[in-house]
C-alpha cells in the first residue's frame, strides 16, 4: 500500500508535467535539479554552521520553527495543487485508516518540495553535528523535524478540507496569501532598514533560546545539549519533540476520519451583502453599456478575493514600495510603477470572466455594445488606479518634501503610466486572450497548463507595449526635471488626455476584433475552468 | 482539411437544397444545412441537415461524444462552424449575429456563470445589458424566480447555487428577453427531481405559447414524454430525425428505437460472469 501511495504521488507529477505539453518533461527534470540545487545551496550554509558550534543550535532552532510554521500554511495556500492533499478523493476506497494514514505520508515526502527540504535538512544536521559522531542523533532530529512539518501540514489539510472545498475557505487562501505577501513586504523593509548591532544580536540570541523549547526547535538544541553533558536537558526537549509529533500523528487520523464520514460545509445559505452598482443603467449605446459595466465589474471586485487581492498589492505598491527602493523626493515616481500594475488590470477583460463570458456572446453582438463592454473593463481598472496613484504620490511628496516633482510625477502616473497600459492591456485582452484560472486559492496560481507561452506572451504585449505607448510622457517628464518645469506640467495636462486618445483607438481595434473572434477567445479564456 | 462526408446513412428526410428565406411563409424555427466541425482531424459534427418547425419540443439524442454540444454551440453562436449555415426564424445566425441573438435563448451545459452575482442580480444585469427597460427587467426577473422556485435564493450568491438552481437561473436567464427559440443542453443533467419537474413545466407552457423548445439528452425517457419531435445523433450524423412516433416506429419505446439506431448491443451470454459470484 505504501509502495502505491508513492507511485500514485511519481504518476501525478509526471501526468501533471506531461499536461504542460512537449516540454513538460524537460520542466520536471529541471523542476527536480532546481530542488536538488536550491535544498544543496541552503544545505552547504547550514553545513558550515558548524564552524560556528555555539550559534549553530539557535540559529537552526529558528529556521525548524519558521519551517514548520510555512509547511503549517501550505495548505491554505496551494490546496488543491497536490490532489493527494485532499483525503476525501481516497473516501470511497476500502482503505484501513491506519494503512491510508502511512500511505498518504509517504506520497507527502515525493515531491519536490520534500526532496529540497531533506537536502537542506541534510546539511543543517551537519551544521548541528560538532563532532561526527553526533551525526546519527543530528540526523534523527531533522528527520524528526521533516515529519513535523509533513504531518503537521497534512493534520491541517485533513481538518480544513471541507472548508477549503468550499467558496469560503477558496477565499480565506487567497487572504492568507495576501496576508503572506504583506508580511514578506513587511519584513524585507525591516530586514533593508535594520543595522546590525548589540540589541539586535541579543534579541535573535533571547528568541533562538525560547525557540529551543518548542517541538521543532527542540531538536536543534538536542545534540548540542548530548555533546555538553546536559543529559536531562536532551532527554526533555527530546520528549517535547515526540509528544508533539504523536499529537500531530492523532490528530491527523481524527481529521482524517472525519474528512472520510462526514459531509462538506456550504455557504449556501450565505446572504449577499448589498446589490448591484449602477442598478438603473442600461446598456442601449456605448457609454451606457461601460456604465452597466462598470458597475458590475466593481461590485465582482468588492466580492471575489481573486480581483479583489491584486487591487490591495497594488495599494501596497503604491503607498510600501516607494519607501524600499529610494530616499529621494524623487521617491514619487516610483508610484508609477503601482499605476501600470492597476492599468494592466484591464489585460485580462474577457480571461477573468471564464467560461462565463459566453453570457455575453449570446446577449450582444453589436460594436457599440463591444466597445462598451471593454470601456467598462477599462475604467473600471483605471478608476482605482488613478486614486491609489494619487494617494501614492501624495504620501510620497509629504514624506520627503517632494512638492517641486508633484506635477511630473501626477503627469507620469495618471497620464502615461495608468491609460498607455491600460490602451495596451484591453488591446492585449482582444488579440492575444489567455486564461486566467477560476476558483483558484492562490494568488500565485495565476497560469493555465498549456497556454504558459499565450499568457508570456500577453505580459509582453502588454508590458512593452504600455512602456512604448508611454514614451511621451516619460520625454515630457524627465524634460521637466532637467530643462524646464513646465515640461512637468504639459505632462500632467497633456499625458492623461493623450493617453485616453490612445485608449480610445485601443477600444475601437480590440472591439472589432472582439466582434470577429469571440468564440474563439471564448474557448481560449475557457481553459480557466478546468483549473 | 478535414472533409466532411455530408449526412450519410438513414437520413429519414431529404436535405433541403435551398436556404430558407426570411420572406417564406413559415420558417422553420431552426434550420441546418451542412454544419460541420472537426477538432484536430477528428470530425465531431459531420456536415448535418435539420428542420425544426416553429411550435415544436424538439429533443436532440444521442450518445455521449455524439455531437449534441457542438451541435448547439454551432448554432447558438458559441464555437464558430467549419462549414455550413445556421438560420433562426430565417435569420442567419452567423451573418446577422445581431438578430439572431435577439431571437434565441440557450442554456449550455457546463459553462460558469458570473458567480460573484446573487441570482437576482444576475438576471438585471444580463437583462439590461440586453437593453431591456430596468422595470421591465425587474418585473420580469421577479416573476421568473417566482416560478423557477428561486425567490429564496434570489440574493444568493451563484457561486452557492446547487446544480438544480444554476440550471434554473440560467432558464431564467434565457426566457428573460422572451425569445421565440429556445435551445438547452441537457437542462435537466444532474438536477433534482422537483426542479425537473418545474423546468419541464415551464417548457411545456413556453411551448403551449407558440415557441420552440430545442434541447440536448441522452435520457429517452424524458425525450419521450416531453418533446413532440426528435433527431438521433450519432457519431456526428443525423441518423433519424422527425416526428416522435414516427422516429420510434414499430418499436416499443423511443429508447428501444435509439437503441437499434445507433447499433447498440446487449451483453453478450457468458460475459461479465464474475460480477454474478461473491469472489473478489
Amino acid at each position: 500500500m505504501v509502495a502505491l501511495f508513492a507511485g500514485l504521488k511519481l504518476r501525478l507529477i509526471r501526468n501533471r508535467a506531461m499536461n504542460r505539453g512537449d516540454l513538460g518533461i524537460l520542466w520536471l527534470i529541471l523542476g527536480v535539479l532546481a530542488a536538488i540545487v536550491v535544498g544543496g545551496l541552503v544545505g552547504l550554509g547550514f553545513a558550515t554552521l558548524r564552524t560556528a558550534p555555539d550559534a549553530a543550535p539557535l540559529g537552526l532552532a529558528s529556521f525548524f520553527f519558521s519551517l514548520l510554521l510555512a509547511w503549517l500554511v501550505m495548505p491554505l495556500v496551494a490546496f488543491g495543487v497536490d490532489e493527494t492533499v485532499d483525503p476525501r478523493r481516497f473516501a470511497l476506497l476500502p482503505i484501513p485508516l491506519g494503512r491510508l494514514q502511512r500511505g498518504l505520508l509517504v506520497s507527502s515526502l515525493v515531491g519536490y518540495l520534500p526532496l529540497a527540504n531533506a537536502i537542506a535538512l541534510t546539511g543543517a544536521a551537519i551544521g548541528l553535528s560538532r563532532s561526527w559522531s553526533l551525526l546519527p542523533v543530528a540526523l534523527a532530529c531533522v528527520l524528526g523535524v521533516l515529519l513535523m512539518c509533513v504531518i503537521g501540514s497534512r493534520a491541517l489539510a485533513a481538518s480544513m478540507a471541507s472548508l477549503m472545498g468550499s467558496r469560503r475557505g477558496r477565499d480565506l487562501g487567497m487572504a492568507v496569501t495576501f496576508a503572506l505577501f504583506v508580511v514578506y513586504v513587511v519584513l524585507s523593509g525591516a530586514a533593508g532598514g535594520a543595522r546590525a548591532g548589540s540589541f539586535a544580536d541579543s534579541l535573535a540570541g533571547s528568541v533562538g533560546r525560547v525557540l529551543g523549547w518548542t517541538p521543532p526547535g527542540a531538536l536543534a538544541v538536542i545534540p548540542s545539549d548530548l555533546d555538553e553533558g546536559r543529559w536531562l536537558s536532551a532527554a526533555v526537549r527530546a520528549l517535547i519533540a515526540v509528544a508533539f509529533l504523536v499529537a500531530l500523528w492523532v490528530w491527523w487520523g481524527r481529521a482524517l476520519h472525519k474528512s472520510l464520514t462526514t459531509i462538506g460545509s456550504t455557504t449556501e445559505s450565505s446572504a449577499v451583502a448589498g446589490g448591484l452598482m449602477d442598478a438603473d443603467a442600461v446598456a442601449t449605446d456605448t457609454r451606457s453599456t461601460a456604465q452597466l459595466m462598470v458597475g458590475r465589474d466593481a461590485t465582482m471586485t468588492w466580492r471575489d478575493p481573486m480581483r479583489r487581492l491584486p487591487l490591495l498589492m497594488i495599494v501596497m505598491l503604491a503607498v510600501g514600495w516607494p519607501f524600499l527602493v529610494t530616499g529621494s523626493e524623487r521617491s514619487g515616481y516610483a508610484v508609477a510603477f503601482a499605476g501600470a500594475m492597476a492599468g494592466m488590470q484591464a489585460a485580462t477583460s474577457y480571461a477573468t470572466e471564464g467560461s462565463g463570458l459566453w453570457l455575453h456572446l449570446v446577449a450582444f453582438a453589436d460594436r457599440a455594445r463591444a466597445r462598451g463592454e471593454l470601456w467598462g473593463h477599462a475604467i473600471a481598472a483605471i478608476v482605482p488606479g488613478l486614486v491609489i496613484s494619487l494617494v501614492g504620490v501624495l504620501i510620497q511628496v509629504v514624506v520627503r518634501d517632494g512638492w517641486s516633482h508633484l506635477p511630473g510625477m501626477l503627469g507620469l502616473c495618471f497620464g502615461a503610466v495608468i491609460a498607455s497600459p491600460a490602451a495596451a492591456a484591453v488591446f492585449a485582452s482582444a488579440y492575444v486572450p489567455y486564461a486566467v484560472p477560476q476558483s483558484r486559492t492562490s494568488l500565485f496560481a495565476s497560469r493555465v497548463p498549456g497556454q504558459g507561452g499565450r499568457a508570456f506572451a500577453a505580459s509582453l504585449v502588454t508590458m512593452l507595449g504600455g512602456a512604448a505607448l508611454c514614451i511621451p510622457v516619460i520625454v515630457l517628464v524627465v524634460l521637466g526635471e532637467t530643462v524646464d518645469s513646465m515640461y512637468a506640467w504639459a505632462a500632467l495636462v497633456l499625458g492623461p488626455l493623450y493617453a485616453l486618445v490612445l485608449l480610445w483607438f485601443s477600444v475601437r481595434f480590440s472591439a472589432e476584433r472582439y466582434l470577429s473572434r469571440a468564440p474563439e477567445i471564448l474557448q481560449t479564456v475557457s481553459a480557466g475552468d478546468r483549473v | 482539411m478535414t472533409e466532411y462526408a455530408g449526412a450519410p446513412g438513414p437520413t429519414p428526410h431529404p436535405p433541403p437544397q435551398a436556404a430558407p428565406q426570411k420572406a417564406a411563409p413559415t420558417p422553420p424555427a431552426l434550420a441546418i444545412r451542412g454544419l460541420g466541425k472537426a477538432f484536430g482531424g477528428r470530425v465531431a459534427v459531420n456536415g448535418i441537415n435539420l428542420d425544426v418547425p416553429a411550435g415544436s419540443f424538439y429533443g436532440l439524442v444521442g450518445p455521449n461524444g455524439a455531437g449534441k454540444t457542438t451541435t448547439l454551440s454551432m448554432v447558438t453562436g458559441l464555437l464558430r462552424p467549419d462549414q455550413g449555415q445556421v438560420w433562426v426564424h430565417g435569420v442567419d445566425v452567423w451573418a446577422d449575429p445581431v438578430a439572431a441573438k435577439k431571437a434565441i435563448g440557450v442554456l449550455p451545459d457546463g459553462l460558469r456563470l458570473f458567480e460573484r452575482l446573487s441570482g437576482a442580480e444576475l438576471l438585471s444585469y444580463l437583462g439590461r445589458l440586453r437593453g431591456i427597460p430596468t422595470e421591465v427587467v425587474t418585473q420580469r426577473s421577479g416573476e421568473l424566480l417566482d416560478v423557477l422556485d428561486l425567490t429564496g435564493a434570489g440574493d444568493k450568491l451563484v457561486a452557492d447555487y446547487s446544480t438544480g438552481m444554476r440550471k434554473k437561473i440560467t432558464l431564467a436567464a434565457a426566457l428573460l428577453h422572451s425569445p421565440p427559440l429556445l435551445l438547452l443542453d441537457e437542462p435537466l443533467e444532474a438536477v433534482d427531481p422537483v426542479s425537473a419537474r418545474i423546468i419541464r413545466e415551464v417548457l411545456h407552457s413556453y411551448v403551449r405559447g407558440g415557441r420552440t423548445v430545442v434541447l440536448s439528452s441522452h435520457v429517452m425517457d424524458l425525450v419521450e414524454d416531453n418533446c413532440t419531435h426528435v433527431a438521433v445523433l450519432n457519431e456526428g450524423n443525423i441518423v433519424a430525425a422527425g416526428p416522435l412516433a414516427q422516429v420510434r416506429g414499430d418499436a416499443a419505446s423511443l429508447d428501444d428505437a435509439f437503441f437499434h439506431i445507433v447499433g447498440g448491443r446487449d451483453i453478450a451470454e457468458g460475459g461479465l460472469e464474475w460480477l454474478r459470484s461473491s469472489q473478489d
